[in-house]
């Protein structure tokens, strides 16, 4: 088929990804490591590793361990903390096409509220995640993503203190996703990034003992796809707002059916461990299907799913 | 050491070559001519077992010999898992992705002797240590630990060893004991004559190694340079998802992938590492392991 494919999306009037795919935090880095190797391409955008108002170390060791067609990460977000996130890194990001998002993360609301006052000093800071969703590091920034009144309060501090696009990261673990993702659209949030890890644990069958040091994780790969899958279709039937996709993309086709379900974007996240061309790879898989059904945009692909998504097209 | 600046490459490699060196000891050569000319000693391939998910993530292993002129590569595991019981029953011809080379090296000196000391199948990276040395006009001491006899390196495969220390947990060759007793022992012997150490082994293995040299450090003897090859579940081997980390003696926490798999002796906590128990992964004696350790298999 001729013609130029319109692979872009509009996740804001000033947020528009030339592709649908973000690569998902915690799976890139800051950037630099997959830059060196081509892992950029693909990409519409890059979504750094979580960032705190201090340093952190992270978790003990082991921090990963394989599960069937996934695997159980449990980090805790280690990170250099914002001061070197908007003093060192941020203006590296300028030499690249690529929009980076900041994943933040905080234990309290005025945690959050500080990263993110330090990131709008920054340049190069394309949009804010907001991760209230990170099983693995106690109850803190967990506790915002699972009661609706919290997320919304967060939100809302975090919305005064930034004009950047808001997306905030929703936890699965969660009986009613819907009345979070409300919360949090009705605080301000641009778009929302459904889902963040499923907790799950594994033993040592000799030991007796989990294998992760912090007993559990958050599961993520393959395995979790028809989850995240039901939990953006549910997601974004609900709320006014562009919603991204993440969940166990391993190809073009996954993409696919996550935008059909909904999706204004879709988030790489594991994939980007087993394969280092994997953004190039999905994209590669999306225009394949769209040529073959004859369909011109992420648009028109949208439009022709089982929900049509808000802020698709740019 | 030096941070390298080659990119790690991705290639598909065609298996030549499968062979139980040892029981239950299984040793792949892999024709891959690009990653095999750019591998140095102690580097690694992050290998993918299989197509599709399950098993999901790839697998590294330290390069055992390369023969860059052949193109080919070889690594050498025990099975621990899904991924090296996949690969335990490859038929030559088939194809298996790798990326490489990753990490750091072994750094040889300009003259002099290179102790290597390996524990289990920590022996793996040292055939091509062996080379390496060999080619250099090194001199190479071996020393060598194993829960039992059969588990020793066969010297065949170690190019330019004469001899060497060997232990064995049960007392069926060498020394019955740990590696770590000779060395300690036998110090006099050895502390002066040696311009490197090259180690990897199981942690309490490596620990009881820094431990000495500590000793040595403190009693202000001539401590020569130690560099070690470590190990953890790896994710991405790109540093990206920060899974393969040990504890650093900085406090914080240093990647396997990037940062090591090869460290110097002083750059890591052997106390942090050492009450975080051991991994379970290919290196560790077959003998230990459980039929179905799953952990980084």
């Amino acid at each position: 088929m001729a013609g130029e494919l319109d692979l872009s999306v509009r996740l804001r009037d000033d947020l528009v990804l030339a592709t649908p795919l973000l690569a998902a935090s915690g799976t890139f880095g800051f950037g630099f490591e997959m830059e060196a190797i081509g892992g950029h391409a693909g990409y519409g955008a890059i979504i750094s590793k979580g960032t705190s108002m201090e340093p952190r170390v992270g978790n003990d060791p082991p921090r990963i361990v394989e599960a069937p067609s996934g695997m159980l990460n449990a980090i805790g977000l280690q990170n250099p903390g914002v001061a070197v996130v908007a003093g060192d890194y941020a203006p590296r990001w300028g030499a690249w096409d690529l929009p980076v998002i900041v994943n933040v993360v905080g234990d309290s609301v005025a945690d959050y509220v500080g990263v993110v006052r330090r990131l709008e000093d920054a340049p190069n800071v394309a949009g804010i995640e907001l991760n209230i969703s990170c099983p693995n590091v106690g109850a803190a920034g967990l506790m915002f993503g699972v009661d609706a009144q919290l997320a919304g309060e967060v939100t809302t501090a975090v919305r005064a203190a930034t004009a950047k696009p808001l997306i905030v990261k929703l936890t699965p673990n969660v009986t009613d996703m819907v009345s979070i993702a409300r919360s949090i659209v009705d605080a301000g949030a641009d778009a929302l990034s459904a889902v963040n890890t499923y907790v799950g644990m594994s033993l040592d069958l000799e030991t007796g003992r989990p294998v992760l040091a912090n007993v559990t994780g958050g599961l993520s790969g393959p395995a979790i796809r028809p989850l995240a899958l039901h939990a953006v279709y549910t997601v974004a039937g609900a709320v006014p707002v562009p919603v991204i996709a993440s969940g166990g993309v391993t190809s073009g086709e996954d993409a696919v059916e996550f935008i059909l379900a909904g999706a204004a974007a879709v988030q790489v996240g594991t994939l980007n461990f087993l394969r280092p061309d994997a953004g190039r790879h999905v994209l590669t898989g999306i225009e394949r299907h769209l040529r073959r059904r004859r369909l011109a945009s992420i648009a028109e692909l949208a439009a022709s799913g089982a929900r049509s998504p808000h802020g698709v097209g740019a | 050491m030096s941070a390298l600046g080659t990119a790690p490459i991705l290639e598909r490699g065609v298996l030549s070559l499968r062979e139980e060196v040892m029981p239950g000891v299984w040793l792949l050569r892999l024709h891959s001519p690009r990653i095999a000319r750019a591998g140095l000693p102690g580097q690694f391939v992050h290998l993918q077992c299989a197509d599709g998910t399950d098993p999901l993530l790839r697998r590294p292993f330290s390069f055992c010999d390369i023969d860059a002129a052949a193109g080919t590569y070889d690594i050498l595991f025990n099975v621990v898992g899904r991924g090296t019981a996949i690969l335990a029953a490859a038929e030559a011809g088939q194809m298996f992705e790798a990326l490489g080379p990753l990490g750091h090296p072994f750094s040889f000196p300009d003259t002099g002797t290179v102790m290597a000391v390996a524990g289990g199948l920590g022996v793996a990276p040292f055939p091509l240590v062996a080379r390496a040395a060999q080619q250099r006009g090194l001199k190479l001491i071996w020393v060598n630990g194993a829960y039992t006899a059969h588990q020793l390196l066969p010297m065949s495969m170690l190019p330019g060893a004469a001899g060497g220390w060997l232990a064995t947990d049960d007392g069926t060759a060498g020394h019955a004991g740990f590696v770590t007793d000779l060395l300690k022992r036998d110090v006099r012997s050895w502390i002066d004559a040696v311009s490197v150490i090259h180690a990897c082994g199981p942690t309490p293995m490596l620990t009881a190694l820094a431990r000495l040299l500590r000793e040595l450090d403190e009693r202000s003897s001539r401590v020569p340079r130690c560099e070690v090859s470590l190990e953890a579940p790896m994710g991405c081997a790109l540093g990206t998802c920060l899974g393969c980390v040990v504890p650093s003696a900085d406090g914080g926490f240093a990647r396997v992938c990037v940062e090591g798999a090869v460290m110097d002796w002083r750059a890591v906590d052997w106390s942090r590492l050492a009450g975080m128990g051991e991994l379970v992964t290919h290196r560790t004696a077959p003998d230990r392991l459980a039929a179905e350790a799953r952990v980084a298999g």
